[in-house]
């Protein structure tokens, strides 16, 4: 039987979850991988492994992938979530913490011929460093205008 | 004679396919709206509680008022003509997801730095949830150090992982 476009996203991130280090099952190997500012543009599978994968794996430990929603729309699917793990390694210039922090991303993937072929992703970085204690915003950041959430609230990606 | 059965559409089965159509209108309407810079009206397409949840640096607003207070017209007034196009758009039941890019023109200060008068892009990833005609929840991410980035700012200070795609840093190897 053939896969829908987000059975094979699924297995993807199951596969990264377990960290398998080959993950030509899933994506064609000159997949393009476009991020938002500071995570990098990654042209190919062997790009993706060795300027994403591998540096995030060393940065995160113990990761676990808590995606809130998935959506399917023909050969294209979408999918919002957080990565818990522990920092555990340096971290753009911050020695590991050993701190449990979220990672909040979006993803999108677009499927042909039963691997991903395309992957536009925002994973937040600044969510990162703030949990680590470091404001890129300079305190000028727009969460400054918002009033403060009530106690227990679990509204924000972080 | 094969009888494999495996649960089947385990991560859409609650979602009501019914109402895609409903939900497409909707935001498709809504973002005409956005590009005709409606402010006070533009509760024609998100419910009074709506929860609009963002990303570091963007904040969470609570409700159509903060929605109007603490990004529409901060946005505004930071960005002129900016035109929003989506790249890719999908529909599943009351759910949509967009991404794309807003192009617009750097009026007002932007986070400190005072305008510039440069055609930037600002790029964005969004989730929607329509019940009932009206947008109840916006997941969304806006990428704010790309804009400080073609405005002459690294917010990453040199740390971007881009230097791994440029070949001029050199990842470091994972322990596990």
């Amino acid at each position: 039987m053939t896969k829908t476009t987000l059975q094979i996203v699924k297995e993807m991130e199951q596969a990264l979850e377990r960290a398998e280090v080959d993950c030509s099952e899933y994506f064609h190997d000159d997949f393009d991988w476009i991020a938002n500012f500071g995570c990098g543009t990654k042209r190919g599978l062997d790009e993706f492994e060795r300027a994403w994968y591998k540096p995030f794996r060393d940065a995160f430990g113990d990761r676990h992938f808590a995606t809130e929603h998935y959506l399917e729309d023909g050969n294209w699917a979408a999918c919002f979530g957080h990565c818990e793990a522990t920092h555990h390694g340096d971290f753009m210039g911050i020695a590991p913490t050993g701190k449990r922090i979220k990672i909040p991303y979006i993803d999108f993937w677009r499927v042909e011929d039963g691997k991903i072929a395309e992957n536009r992703v925002s994973v937040d970085f600044p969510a990162i460093l703030a949990q680590l204690g470091q404001d890129i915003f300079n305190g000028k950041g727009w969460d400054q205008l918002d009033s403060k959430p009530p106690k227990n609230a679990s509204l924000s990606f972080a | 004679m094969n009888q494999n059965r495996p649960e089947q559409a385990i991560l859409s089965r609650n979602t009501d396919l019914s109402k895609t159509a409903e939900t497409k209108a909707v935001i498709e309407r809504m973002v005409d709206g956005l590009n005709d810079h409606r402010i006070e009206d533009i509760g024609e397409f998100f419910s009074e509680g709506f929860r609009w949840i963002g990303n570091a640096g963007c904040g969470t607003k609570k409700g159509l008022k903060e929605f109007q207070d603490n990004w529409q017209k901060p946005f505004q007034a930071a960005f002129s003509d900016k035109v929003c196009i989506d790249e890719a758009r999908l529909y599943m039941g009351e759910w949509a997801a967009a991404f794309g890019r807003q192009e617009a023109v750097h009026s007002g200060t932007f986070m400190g730095i005072k305008p510039t008068g440069k055609k930037i892009e600002i790029r964005y990833m969004d989730f929607w949830k329509v019940v009932n005609g009206k947008i109840i929840d916006n997941w969304v991410m806006v990428d704010f150090p790309h804009v400080a980035s073609q405005l002459g700012h690294d917010l990453f200070n040199g740390e971007g992982w881009e230097a791994y795609d440029r070949g001029e840093k050199n990842p470091p190897l994972p322990e596990n």
